[in-house]
């Protein structure tokens, strides 16, 4: 469907439910795994979606389409899941790092993950790279996306995200490597 | 320089172009060459994705509820509040300004609270009818977690 017209769908009222599930179908897998990525739980990534969608659906009114509707979805996403990890590392006290590796830790016991040893170590490798970098890597080994919808989200240039995505690649390789 | 390019310097060798320069690889070569791909092993629960937008729409309904009456129990307060300045303060004819009524409350010449003004307008707030049964916990989670909301009641 057309971005332009499904927009114009969700803001006017008559048509905004119809829009809205339009919306959730065409978007819901891929957000759900952007988020899922960054948070690991299940039923925090479910929490955050279905947050984000309803976000969406508060202020559809003051998207402006200055950018395309999928990287407003996804920015969306992705402040909701830095917000969540932020509260989460202040409830239990944690930093970023410490935060991250006990999210891996709780995979272990996740009833939702099917990784083994590789797949938990190439997490714990990726989350010892800056946030910036994680998010880049994550969003192109993981979620597949072109450099070029990276970097309509991230408002970060092709340039700039290729040596970061080079930078992290072999940065995972050596922790693999070593550990 | 692209192939349409080239049919118009030299139709020849553009033919030859378009064939390609003649070499060939074993099968699957490339994709020897890549490096095999690790997934994150991250699962969902079966169906997730067919009740999602279903959750979400009932939420939004929700919110919508919530939204009208905590509105309406917001500009009623302020209502009843403003009428009740207006008429217990400020004779007849004068022209007040909605300013100088925030100075007032603001400055703490105005000495009322919450349960002063509803046993004032008690027959009214009676009167008013809330169809919509909203549970305890609802609220909670509707006060916790809208900003809007939180501002209103600092």
């Amino acid at each position: 469907m057309n971005e332009q017209l499904l927009v114009a769908q969700l803001k006017d009222t008559r048509t905004a439910e119809q829009g809205f599930k339009t919306l959730m179908s065409l978007y819901k897998k891929r957000l759900y795994w952007h988020i899922r990525n960054m948070v690991f739980n299940h039923d925090d990534a479910d929490d955050i979606l279905q947050e984000t969608f309803i976000k969406v659906y508060k202020n559809i009114d003051s998207f402006k389409g200055e950018s395309k509707l999928y990287s407003w979805l996804y920015r969306i996403a992705t402040n909701e899941s830095i917000n969540f990890l932020n509260k989460k590392a202040k409830t239990l006290q944690m930093d970023n790092l410490e935060l991250q590796d006990y999210l891996i830790q709780n995979l272990k016991t996740d009833v939702y993950f099917e990784g083994d040893d590789i797949q938990l170590k190439l997490h714990k490798a990726i989350a010892t790279l800056p946030d910036k970098q994680q998010l880049v890597f994550k969003m192109r080994y993981f979620e597949e996306m072109k450099y070029e919808e990276i970097s309509e989200i991230l408002e970060t240039s092709v340039g700039a995200l290729k040596a970061n995505y080079h930078h992290a690649a072999k940065k995972i390789e050596q922790f693999i490597v070593k550990h | 320089m692209s192939h349409d390019e080239l049919k118009h310097i030299t139709p020849t060798l553009h033919k030859i172009a378009k064939n390609g320069n003649g070499f060939t690889v074993p099968d699957g070569y490339f994709k020897s060459l890549e490096i095999p791909k690790i997934d994150s092993g991250l699962s969902v629960p079966e169906g997730y994705f067919d009740t999602l937008e279903s959750k979400v729409l009932d939420k939004v309904a929700i919110h919508h509820k919530k939204f009208g009456i905590s509105k309406m129990l917001i500009a009623a307060s302020f209502t009843l509040l403003l009428a009740f300045i207006g008429f217990k303060y400020f004779p007849k004819g004068n022209d007040i300004q909605y300013a100088e009524i925030e100075n007032w409350i603001e400055n703490g010449t105005i000495d009322i609270n919450s349960y002063e003004l509803a046993s004032l307008y008690q027959e009214e707030i009676d009167n008013i009818s809330f169809t919509d049964f909203i549970s305890q916990e609802e609220i909670e989670n509707y006060l916790n977690n809208d900003i809007n909301t939180l501002y209103y009641i600092e």
